[in-house]
């Protein structure tokens, strides 16, 4: 059966009748928040000892920690450096599916290395990592261990890239926050899995500091109230900071919201840290930090998020190169302001559909061959390709 | 200079009549509108052909960059040598080579996907082109989506060098008369086409006597 149309038609009417009154009531938070913004943004110490406090109440507290600059600063767009290594990775996988006739899964990650300042025809890698089975010694694979195998390898990928760049400064860039995303899970065994991908990811994180990279994760369209939260936490009093879960004042207000008016083209915010669960893991130089960035024209901003570490962001020369390369990337892209290096290991890493099915035959033959008995497509997957299907 | 055979491509899809080659953009060596090229048909054999329509299909990723003031030549250089966007090559079949000899007919089966495709070198252009008494040409005429006049010039500019450069100096003068003779009903396209060979091999003299 088709949507139900006319049904919808009456949700959508009802439902957008109170979206102009919540419309309003949203602009008059945002123009609290960004107040709140101004009237705090010399208060760093202020707000990094409330951060703290907060956080031994209730570790899964997540907010940006203030650092030196003021919190409503706006930094210029440096120049380009004439020469560096830029190097971008992206991962793609194939989940394992009980539905499928063989039980795998694969994570493919593509990276590429641009030459700032030179003509040469940049590098292209793919890797691609074949795991045939249910489960391992490890547990059973679940798109949680995909997914974390995928973002460790990215991450270990950019690290030997960058071992063998030969220009200085060596720039690298992942699609999505820094920090790792898992270690909630109450299953053991993937929460061992996630301790042992999260060392993994930090060595790998290690080897990109000690070769002196500017390594960042950048998010688009950030959605994010790290900042809106720290103000929260501001305008909370001491004594009700143990009820913080249930305090959101400025609920509805983003980052975006905070940073969109005052950044121009090309602008950064101020730096800050994260302070998260898991931030304690990422330790000393690693230790997660974050600023926001204009990478839009003056009439058509657009902000996005970069993640990156420590010794990044405490370095200027490193920090206004990839500050710089940021930007750059995202002019080459035109109207879709999205770096380009990162879209083409996008384009390296993604797996199509017919290269799914087309693998999938490859393991079916070659398991055959070896007279090892292979499982049938469940009925559910067999009756969706099922061809010809033009109504439902 | 006598040109060599080189590969130009691999097949993407094909028929009797014809079949398109796909191969990565290069400036160095791209394969030229009307030139002949041929494609393993069996062991030892191979269909021939007439390169008719070059296209290099765009992309979204292509159109984007296109916008931009000024594209890096890093960025130009990564899409023409890593990116999978293919030029592709419509070829017209005009005869093959069954057990060493050529035949001015279509060929008995279509070429094989992925096979490899050759630009043809002088000695091979000249061993097609005058085989036979230029019986290759009809299937050129007959074919009203063709653009006929100027694919002739090219190919009979190609040619004729090819065949000069092996000795054949009156080969352009014969492939000229043979084409008024098979066109001699057909004046409009006689005329395009002898226009068009005007332009393409302006020492040659054209009469339609």
């Amino acid at each position: 059966m088709p949507l139900d149309f006319l049904s919808l038609k009456k949700q959508i009417h009802d439902k957008a009748a109170s979206a102009p009154e919540e419309m309003l009531r949203l602009d008059e938070l945002r123009r609290k928040a960004r107040q709140i913004l101004k009237e705090n943004t010399k208060k760093q110490d202020f707000l990094r000892a409330k951060v703290e406090q907060a956080a031994k109440l209730d570790s899964f507290l997540r907010c940006a920690v203030p650092q030196r600059e003021d919190l409503d600063s706006a930094y210029p767009l440096p120049l380009v450096p004439d020469s560096a290594t830029l190097i971008a990775a992206d991962g793609s996988q194939i989940m394992p599916s009980r539905h499928e006739a063989v039980t795998y899964f694969l994570v493919n990650v593509g990276a590429i290395e641009m030459q700032l300042g030179s003509h040469k025809v940049p590098s292209t890698y793919v890797h691609s990592d074949l795991h045939i089975a249910e489960y391992s010694a490890q547990g059973t694979f679940t798109e949680e261990f995909v997914s974390l195998e995928r973002d460790k390898e990215e991450r270990t990928l950019l690290a030997e890239l960058a071992r063998k760049a030969q220009t200085s400064p060596i720039i690298t860039l992942t699609d999505g926050p820094l920090e790792l995303w898992g270690g909630r899970s109450r299953d053991r065994e993937e929460e061992s899995h996630f301790v042992e991908s999260l060392n993994e990811y930090l060595r790998a994180l290690e080897t990109l500091h000690q070769l002196g990279a500017a390594t960042a994760g950048y998010v688009d369209k950030p959605r994010a109230d790290l900042v809106v939260r720290t103000l929260e936490i501001a305008l909370t009093p001491q004594g009700e900071l143990k009820d913080l879960r249930q305090k959101h004042s400025l609920r509805g207000v983003t980052d975006t919201d905070l940073f969109l008016p005052l950044l121009g083209s090309g602008q950064r915010s101020a730096l800050f840290a994260i302070q998260s669960q898991l931030a304690p893991k990422y330790a000393g130089p690693l230790a997660l930090h974050f600023f926001y960035l204009n990478v839009g024209t003056e009439t058509n901003p657009w902000l996005v998020r970069v993640e990156l570490p420590a010794w990044v962001a405490e370095n200027d020369g490193l920090l206004d190169s990839l500050h710089a390369s940021l930007v750059a990337q995202c002019k080459i892209m035109g109207k879709l302001s999205y770096p380009y290096v990162l879209h083409r290991a996008h384009e390296l890493a993604v797996v199509s559909h017919e290269e799914r099915q087309q693998l999938t035959r490859m393991i079916l033959a070659e398991l055959q061959v070896r007279g090892v008995g292979v499982g049938r497509v469940s009925f559910k997957q067999a009756a969706k390709e099922l061809p010809g299907r033009t109504r439902r | 200079m006598e040109e060599q055979t080189y590969q130009i491509g691999r097949l993407l899809r094909s028929g009797i009549t014809g079949f398109v080659a796909g191969t990565k953009v290069l400036v160095q060596e791209a394969p030229r509108f009307g030139a002949l090229v041929r494609a393993p048909l069996g062991e030892n054999n191979s269909i021939y052909g007439l390169i008719y329509e070059i296209n290099i299909e765009d992309d979204g990723l292509v159109r984007q960059l296109v916008t931009t003031d000024s594209v890096d030549p890093s960025v130009i250089a990564d899409n023409r040598e890593n990116r999978n966007v293919p030029m592709e090559m419509s070829v017209l079949a005009v005869g093959y080579r069954s057990s060493e000899i050529i035949h001015h007919l279509l060929p008995p089966r279509a070429p094989l996907s992925l096979d490899l495709i050759w630009r043809c070198s002088d000695e091979e252009v000249a061993a097609f082109t005058n085989a036979g008494r230029f019986g290759y040409l009809r299937h050129l005429l007959r074919n009203p989506d063709l653009p006929v006049s100027e694919l002739i010039a090219a190919h009979v500019q190609q040619a004729q060098a090819a065949n000069r450069a092996l000795g054949n100096l009156d080969w352009g003068q014969r492939a000229a008369e043979e084409l008024i003779a098979l066109l001699r009903d057909d004046y409009t396209t006689l005329m395009q086409v002898l226009g068009a060979l005007a332009d393409a091999l302006p020492e040659m003299s054209l009469s339609n006597e």
